[in-house]
């Protein structure tokens, strides 16, 4: 299974898109929202696009029953195990980090 | 507005544009794009364009190791074939300036095709292009000035064309390894046609400068290969950039 750091500079977009993701279907522009409300960023349309492009092509995300222009997505089963993993590594990094920090201080 | 949103997403590869046009073009009439989008936009499309040139990292191909591996082998023994006759060659030196470069240059898509995959790089395609057009001009400058005189020119003029050939169509068969796509079988079968054909019209035309009295059956043999490669080769070509063209934009369907 490809990990989130192989999708290059759309990696941090991608786990921020399956994080929106799940919290349930959202088209682009109400991601972008929900990424801004999560970060203080807001990504741009081209990035937010190609990590859609790329997480749809893995099979990932899928786009939501719509007949709206703005085509919601949602998370599929395979998207859900890949952002609980990396989540999972990040915080095995987390703790690891914290526990250093603590020891030097 | 509307007309620079259109004109950004014509940036994009086709098969994006499908999939991804409307969607976009309804983000975009939500929060018209500033400076800084324009920049990101065309920063996307451009990867856009060179992942559909890059080799997938994960995905494993049926044939495709095979197919690249044969077309390599297959460029590498006909640079040989065409390299011993001109080494033995007493007018070598009248048209060194050409045979050297024509060879190696008519075969560096081959070995570009074949690092850029190795490394999982996108196809440097100017630098493909470049080699083409130089070793197109060395056939020419070969073929010119001495038509009817030097031996083996036909056979050179033809290795040319179809290296050239073989190295776009193992561009194409590298680059749509992204998706899973492989040619269809005729389109091999007649690619494989052509390059057989080619190797008995290289083979006869070499033991025709060997023996130019007689071998009757070797003038014939010369002749049915070159009507069947004058066939099968334009057949292939054309499936080719059929192939491309359609798989450029079915390429998205297929990835999910």
């Amino acid at each position: 299974m490809p990990t989130l750091p192989e999708l290059g500079r759309f990696s941090d977009v991608s786990v921020l898109l399956l994080i929106s993701l799940a919290g349930g279907d959202r088209h682009g522009y109400a991601i972008m929202d929900d990424i801004e409300q999560l970060t203080g960023h807001r990504p741009g349309p081209g990035t937010l696009y190609g990590a859609v492009a790329r997480l749809e092509a893995l099979g990932w995300i899928a786009p939501a029953q719509s007949d709206d222009r703005r085509k919601p997505y949602r998370l599929t089963g395979a998207g859900r195990a890949a952002l609980h993993h990396h989540l999972s590594t990040m915080q095995h990094l987390v703790n690891a980090g914290s526990a250093r920090l603590e020891q030097a201080t | 507005m509307n007309h620079l949103s259109r004109w950004l997403i014509r940036c994009y590869p086709t098969w994006w544009q499908q999939r991804y046009a409307e969607e976009f073009l309804a983000l975009l009439a939500q929060q018209p794009p500033t400076v800084a989008h324009i920049i990101d936009i065309l920063r996307a499309a451009r990867d856009e364009h060179r992942r559909a040139l890059t080799p997938a990292p994960t995905k494993a191909v049926p044939g495709l190791r095979l197919a690249t591996t044969g077309l390599l082998a297959s460029g590498v023994l006909l640079l040989v074939v065409f390299l011993i006759p001109h080494a033995v060659s007493e007018r070598q030196t009248e048209t060194l300036v050409f045979t050297v470069p024509l060879p190696l240059l008519a075969s560096l898509p081959f070995f570009v095709c074949a690092v850029a995959r190795h490394q999982k790089r996108p196809l440097p395609l100017p630098g493909l292009g470049l080699a083409a057009g130089v070793s197109a001009l060395c056939a020419l400058g070969l073929a010119l000035p001495r038509l009817h005189e030097v031996p083996g020119l036909l056979p050179a003029a033809v290795f040319v064309a179809l290296c050239m050939t073989l190295g776009m169509w193992l561009a194409l068969v590298n680059a749509n390894g992204l998706r899973g796509h492989l040619a269809p079988r005729w389109m091999l079968l007649a690619g494989i046609v052509a390059g057989l054909s080619w190797c008995a019209l290289l083979a006869s035309a070499l033991l025709n400068m060997a023996y130019p009295q007689g071998m009757g059956a070797v003038s014939a043999l010369l002749s049915a290969s070159l009507l069947i490669w004058l066939v099968s080769q334009p057949v292939w070509t054309a499936a080719a950039c059929v192939w491309l063209w359609r798989s450029s934009s079915a390429r998205y369907a297929s990835a999910v």
